[in-house]
This record gives C-alpha cells, structure tokens and sequence, in this order.
C-alpha cells in the first residue's frame, strides 16, 4: 500500500504528515491557555470530549504563521492526544515517490522537525516528524 | 478458597494447559531445551506459590520434578522415555491437585501415596507402572483480561461520562419532561457503568501484603531476630496503580522495622520484651484515602543519636536540635542522609532513607506519619488515596481564568473582605492573616505569572506533608467531580500541575497540585525550620475582638476566641420557629439567637461561634474589623459582657456565653425526645422545634421508646419504657392536671428543665 501524505501549509511552507499517524483533521474553537506553558504550547482543548494540548506548529519551528485560525492536525504520541495547529491543510495525497535529492540546509527550526523532503511535482513539503515537533513544545 | 489460592489456581490451570503441549512436544524431541526449560519454569513458580500459600502436596511435586529437570538441564542427567513419562504423570497430579483446591470443583484429592510413588520413580529413574489419566481441566471462572483492555474501557467510560455532562448541559435547555427523564435514566446508567468500571481497576490490598511474609521472614533471618508477622484489613481495595506505586516504599519501611526497630531477641528478653517482635501492619480505607499502618514494638527512633548525627551533619545548629520535642526529632528521619543504622547492612542504611519514601508517598498525593514511642516501637502511617483518576475539586478563578484544586487540600475559604482575613505584603512576597494566624499566601494568578489580579478570597491548603499556605482568588466558582487525566510532558514539567480534566462547562480545566504550588511559590517544605517554630510554646495571645454591625444595627463585639468561623449565608437560610431562629450551616440548621429583624439583604454574614462542645451562629449585618481588646467597662446584664470604647464609639461586647444557653449541644450521644403523638402540623412545626431547641434529638414514635429521656405523650397513654422525663399533654381544652398544648410557657418551661436535670 502506499504511503498517504497530509499536506497542510505553515506560514508560506507546505508540509507533509504521515496519514496514518494522523487522527483527525479538527477546527479548534476554544483554547484554554496553560500557565507558564512553552510558547509553542497555545494551551488546552476540548475536542469530542477529549482533552487535547495544542501545538503551534509555526511558533514551534520559529516562523511566522499567516493566519490565527483553529484549523489543527490531531494525533497521538505516548498517550497523549495533540493537535498541531496549522494555517491550512490542503489535500491527502499518495506519497508521490519522486526522490529528493540534493537541498541547502533548511532555516528555522524545520531543520529539527524534518524527517525529509517530499518531492510533489508542482513543489516540496517538509515531511513532519510529529514526535519531534511535539518535543519542540517543551522548549521554552 | 481465599483470593490467594484462587489466583494461584486460574493461573496454574493457564499454564497447565501450555504446558501439556509442550511435555507432548518434549517427549517427541527430548532435546528441545527451549520446551525443556518451559516446563521448568512452570514446575519452577507452581513450588514458588506452594511455599508461599502453604500447599506441600503439590510443592513437594514439583520440587521433584523441578530438582529432575535441573538435572537434566546440566547433563547429569538424560531425558530419556522414563523421566518424560514420569513427568507427565506428575504434571497431571498437579493438576488434580489444583483443581481439587477449588471446592466448586467436588474433585476429591487423590491419596499421598500416589505422590510419593511419584516422587520416588523420579528419584530412583524408574519409569511409573501405571500413568494417570491426563487430566482434563475444568470451566475456569474468572477471566483474565489485559491491564491495557482495562485502562481502554476506563477510559472510554471517563469519556462517556464527559459526555454525559455536555448532554445534561442541552437537555436542560429544553422543557421536555419525557427527554430528561429518559437522560437521567441515562446518566444513572453511566455513574454505575463507572463505578463497575473503577471497581475493575481496584484490587484488595492483599495483593500488596501477599509478597510480606516471605520479605519479614527472610529479613528476620538474615537480621537474626524474631519477627511475628500480624496482616489487618487485607480486603481494603485499592487502585491496581496504587499497589505498585506504594509496594517500595511499604517493603522499605518494613525492611527498617526489622533492621532497626526489633531488637536481637537476647535483648528483647534482658528488657522484659517477649522474645519475638511483633510488626503489625493494617489497612484502613477512610472515605478516599487509604491508611496503611506499619507498628512494631522495638526499640522505636532514638531520637538522641538522630539529633546527634543531625548536628554532626550540620543539619542544624546545637542550640536548635536541643529545642526539638519527640516528634519533631522524629522526623529529622525524613532528612535525607541521616540513618541511625551503625553500620551499613545489607537490608538497610544504604542511604536509601525516610527522605525518599515520603517523596514516592506525596508524590502519589499522600503522606507519610510518624509515631515514635522510643523505647517501645515506631508506628509509620501511610496516607494515599483510593484511586488516582477521579478528583472532588474546588473550581477557582484566578487571572480570570477556571483552575481546579484537590478538594481534600483545600481546608477553608475566606472572603478578603470585612476582616475576614487580609493580605499584607511582606519583602515582596504576601501574609495572609486569617484570625490572627499568619499564613505565608501567594495569589494565584501572580504565581503562574498570569498578570495583576484583585483576589476577593483566600483559599487555605495544606500540602499532604502538613505544610499550609493561602492562596489568593478572584473568586470560587464551583465544585466539580473531575476524571483527570496526567498531562502532556511539555506541560507537566513545572510539576505544579496534578492533570488535565474536562470541566462540566465542557471545556478543560487545568488541576493544581498543591505540592508544586508550595514548592513554586518557593515554599519551605514541612522541614525542620517549620518543626522547630512549632514545637516552640506558643504566646498566649492577646485577647481580640471581631467588631460587627448586628441586625439591629448596634456595633457589636465578640471574643475572637469562641470564633470558629466566619460563614457568608444566604437570606433564605434563615428560619423562624416560634420566636426561635434558625439557620441552614454545611446542611444542618443551628441555633441563631435573635437580635432584631433579619436585614434585608441576599447574602447575610455570620459568626460561627464554637465554645467547643456547643455551636451557634449569630448573624450580623456586616463584619468590620478584628482588633485587640481595648479595656471593657463590665456591664451586667444577660447578653452584654461589657462596653468598649473603639474609635470615639461605644461597642457593646457580647456575653458569648449568653449566646451558647440558645446553642444545641452537640455532644455525641444527643437526649432524645419522643413525641408519642399523632404527627399532626402541630407537633411538626411547633413542638418538635420548641423540644429540639432545648437539645433533643426529637423522634415521632410511639412504640419502643426505651432509650427516651424525655416523653411527651397524652395524658392517660400507656408510656412504654422508662423515660426520665415524662410530660403529659391535655387531651382537651379543660386540662385537668395535664398541660395543655397550647400553654407554650409551661410547655417551655417543662421541657427545659427536662434538659437541665441531673441524668
């Protein structure tokens, strides 16, 4: 079978999650900030009767995001649920399979959050490493 | 069956089952050692449980066939056809064996003698004559379900239980009788589902206690001292989480007991101490906590060689160590580094100390308690609760925003207003004065460092380590019982926060654990500083008054020493019985004696007064000031103790114990009264009320009435039992020597010297 892509948008980057680790795509509407919570941690919501922490993903790699909507990407990691905010998410794709070779250095903290490129015709997304980006919240 | 042995026997059946298989495979391949050492671990744990749980039959089985099967596995000894055989058969033995164990099964258990044959045909490496039957193991009846499947479902049911409480949130929103009522089917439904569900999740405490015998006799042992092992309370359940979490700290305390506590049982002699110790260790389930009690009668915690080490450690100063009191040198143990152990044994004094058992506890949300009777035994307590996932929480705002605290840290709450309590600043930190008792404060949205705040209360909370501190609110919003959940890592790493939950507004709610609260407001934790303040003698305090407007608009003074709270009421509360007032305090009516008209007004401050028998509630328009008594010029009359001067005013000081003559007593064992009449509105709403008034407990009966002090009846009744007091009601308007019902004066009278009488 092959690989399913999410691709969403942060800030002016697109990016690529693994489909399969993804729960849900969720417009989050009220978000409960935490006390002296990391910045990239917005805070706590309730989605479906379960209580999620919401992660920025632009203030989690340092850019800037366009736009303050709720739209969020929800999984789990360890047992506990997050959900990755983003500016947009776009399409569910097969992974095109197109190698990407050869890139300069990625700015930012995309470095750190990358577990690859995606080649998908028209451009390239970052491939997140949900795990990672979620840690960067515990950065403060 | 005990719940040990039935454990032991679903699990032995488990296992029999694979086990057969692979005998069957073994025989076929007498080389596979990977079926070889199957089986010897099977043989291996079934003579492990049998020692423990006291079944020799099937220990000494095994124990054979264990010793034959070592042998095989380090080649002294061959797997040829005999010893597979054998093996079989004894395989089978312990099967019936195990299932005879269950009474339900009517499985006779077969003749020793087999057993032996048995044992011998092994030892002498002859084949048996006459195999058994296989076995055929019987219908199991409990089922074994995976801790994860456990924890899905408990989640799942948390779940539908927030869900539950968004629905009731739409449901009320409609008028339809037939939906709520159907939902409130529903959501009974569900609090049962939980229940059943907790339960699942609860274990009894046995399960903690089983591995104890076997720990104490074997310390014992190497310790060389006699221990007798005394287990209570087995059956308290507890949280599966909970078992694991407190099993360290509970086998280290008993380590220490053995270790330190018992004395060598020459010594035990020499001091007239029975040559055995004794270490007793009980559990209690109290509401939602668990106590477990660990006593021995050693030698107990020689505080002098603590207090010696402390100093030479540079704990503390000379001068302060000799100020300590008993319990305060006791608990130099939970100072990290400080064993009186002499030397280090193999058992304890390697530094794993007290210190680290108290963190493991409190981290649970517990605590740990220590009595010490030197010379006589060490009692340790420890405090945990029941479960871990479900909270009563006390809904704050602060910052303007919903946080939750434990409910069983919260001890009170104080308005910051009408001299309640206040909030001083103190070097950049907060004092909050409540009665005259300095606390150290925070206020809560400064402390997470959420921006400026007007806190209007002040909510006091103790730590589980004793330690106590305000915290300053902007308001108190609820209570809610709350499924909480641990918190993601990025968020739990301050350690001020005990979890995450859904509130009943649907929304999360952030749950503040107390302990980190304490520690973030850079809190000194109950240590020997705080000891040390406490075990100096306390100053008497100059007495104080609270200056109050009482309803009838006069300035007022009460000693602050018969206060035990300041309460806010709500106007409709407030009741009249006959001239006798009443008030609604935590669900109970008390005693408000009358001073004028109630005010008009929603919420009505009041004084719960406390001479510490008795209670009584004096209501008052508002609440000014707490200040030290000013010189009383005595007045004396019923209700004013004197007058007092206070800024250019006169204030009249209220003869509180003018006030407890209204009081109920409230000693445990209340007089009762019973009213052998027809439960007429008349007797409801007048009498009752008038004898309740003068301490009674008031029963409506008319049959048994043998522990009455007092019996109001018809004249002419029968009156059973014997009653010290008897009054006797008219039957009509022309009374004779009866009273008549509608004298209240007598009435009043009769019953209250009814309650003055000597017993």
């Amino acid at each position: 079978m092959t690989q399913l892509l999410l691709l969403a948008r942060v800030g002016d980057q697109r990016v690529a999650f693994d489909a399969k680790t993804v729960d849900a795509v969720v417009d989050i509407d009220t978000v409960v900030p935490v006390p002296m919570a990391p910045p990239a941690v917005r805070g706590l919501s309730a989605i479906r009767s379960r209580v999620v922490t919401v992660i920025d993903c632009a203030r989690a790699v340092g850019v800037v995001a366009l736009r303050d909507n709720g739209r969020a990407v929800t999984l789990s990691i360890d047992g506990h649920c997050y959900a990755i905010r983003v500016d947009a998410v776009d399409d569910v794709v097969p992974h095109p399979g197109l190698s990407v070779t050869g890139f300069a250095p990625m700015q930012d903290g995309w470095a750190e959050v990358a577990s690859g490129t995606v080649n998908l015709g028209d451009g390239f997304a970052i491939l997140i490493d949900a795990r990672r980006l979620v840690s960067r919240g515990s950065i403060t | 069956m005990d719940e040990l042995t039935g454990e032991f026997v679903s699990e032995t059946r488990e296992t029999l089952e694979r086990v057969s298989e692979a005998l069957v495979a073994w025989e076929a391949q007498p080389t596979d050692s990977a079926r070889l050492d199957e089986i010897f671990r099977f043989v291996h744990t079934v003579k492990g449980s049998c020692g423990f749980l006291d079944l020799p039959r099937i220990e000494g089985l095994a124990h054979a066939a264990e010793s034959a099967l070592a042998g095989v596995r380090d080649g002294t000894r061959t797997a040829d056809g005999s010893l597979v055989g054998t093996m079989l058969s004894i395989i089978d033995r312990i099967a019936t064996l195990v299932a005879a164990l269950d009474a339900d099964s009517k499985i006779e258990p077969p003749e020793v003698a087999g057993d032996l044959a048995l044992i011998d045909a092994l030892d002498r490496r002859i084949a048996v004559d006459n195999p058994t039957t296989p076995f055929a193991p019987a219908q199991a009846r409990t089922v074994r379900i995976g801790v994860p499947l456990l924890e899905s479902m408990m989640n799942q049911v948390s779940e539908l239980v927030l869900v539950r409480n968004e629905l009731a949130r739409s449901v009320r929103g409609h008028d339809d009788r037939e939906l709520a009522a159907r939902f409130e089917r529903l959501g009974g439904i569900v609090a049962e589902l939980r229940d059943s569900v907790t339960r699942t999740r609860m274990q009894p405490i046995d399960r903690l206690f089983a591995t104890l015998p076997r720990l104490v006799r074997d310390t014992a042992r190497e310790c060389g001292k006699l221990v007798v092992l005394d287990l209570g309370g087995q059956d308290v359940e507890i949280d599966r989480e909970m078992v694991e979490s407190i099993r360290d700290p509970l086998l280290h305390i008993v380590r220490n007991a053995i270790d330190h506590g018992i004395e060598a049982p020459m010594d035990r002699v020499r001091i007239g101490k029975p040559e055995v110790g004794t270490i007793r260790i009980a559990a209690l389930q109290s509401g939602n906590q668990v106590s477990i009690e660990i006593s021995d009668d050693g030698r107990g915690v020689d505080t002098s060689r603590l207090i010696e080490k402390a100093v030479a450690a540079k704990i503390m100063d000379p001068a302060r160590a000799a100020s300590l009191d008993v319990a305060a040198a006791t608990a130099l143990m939970f100072e990290p580094g400080l064993s009186t152990a002499n030397e280090v044994t193999n058992v304890s004094g390697r530094g794993v100390g007290m210190d680290v058992v108290r963190a493991n506890v409190e981290r649970l949300g517990g605590n740990v308690v220590l009595a010490n009777r030197p010379g006589t035994g060490l009692t340790i307590t420890l405090k945990a609760p029941l479960t871990l996932s479900i909270v009563n929480a006390l809904i704050v705002v602060a910052g303007g925003q919903r946080f939750a605290i434990p409910r069983g840290a919260i001890e009170e709450v104080v308005p910051l207003r009408d001299g309640a309590a206040r909030l001083d600043d103190l070097g950049g930190g907060k004092v909050a004065v409540v009665r005259e008792m300095a606390h150290p404060a925070f206020v809560l949205a400064s402390l997470l460092k959420m921006g400026v705040a007007t806190p209007l209360l002040v909510v006091m909370v103790t730590t589980p380590s004793g330690g106590r501190f305000a915290l300053a609110v902007d308001t108190v919003a609820d209570h809610e019982e709350l499924v909480v959940r641990p918190m993601a890592p990025q968020l739990a790493s301050h350690g001020i926060f005990a979890g995450q939950s859904l509130g009943d507004d649907g929304q999360p709610i952030v749950v503040l654990d107390p302990t980190g609260l304490a520690q973030l407001g850079g809190l000194q934790r109950t240590g020997v500083d705080a000891l040390v303040a406490r075990t100096e003698p306390p100053e008497a305090p100059a007495p104080s008054v609270l200056v109050a407007t009482a309803f009838d608009g006069r300035k007022i003074a009460v000693r602050a020493a018969v206060i035990e709270r300041l309460i806010e009421t709500d106007d409709r509360d407030w009741t009249d019985v006959e001239g006798k007032r009443f008030v609604l305090v935590d669900g109970l009516y008390m005693p408000a004696p009358a001073h004028g008209e109630l005010p008009q007004q929603r919420a009505i401050p009041a004084l719960l007064l406390n001479d510490g028998t008795r209670r009584v509630v004096l209501g008052v328009i508002a609440v000014h000031d707490l200040i030290p008594m000013p010189r009383a010029v005595p007045v004396d009359t019923h209700a004013v103790e004197g007058l007092l001067q206070i800024g250019g005013e006169p204030i009249l000081l209220i003869d509180v114990f003018g006030l407890f003559d209204f009081a109920t007593v409230s000693v445990p064992r209340r007089r009762v009264a019973v009213i052998a009449l027809e439960s007429t509105p008349w007797a409801r709403a007048m009498l009752a009320p008038l004898v309740a008034a003068a301490g009674y407990e008031v029963r409506f009966c008319a049959g048994d009435d043998a522990d009455a002090d007092l019996v109001i009846h018809l004249d002419g009744d029968e009156v059973a039992g014997s009653a010290r007091h008897q009054i006797a009601l008219s039957r009509g308007p022309d009374g004779g020597v009866a009273v008549d019902r509608y004298d209240r004066t007598t009435l009043h009278k009769l019953v209250s010297t009814a309650v003055r009488r000597p017993v």
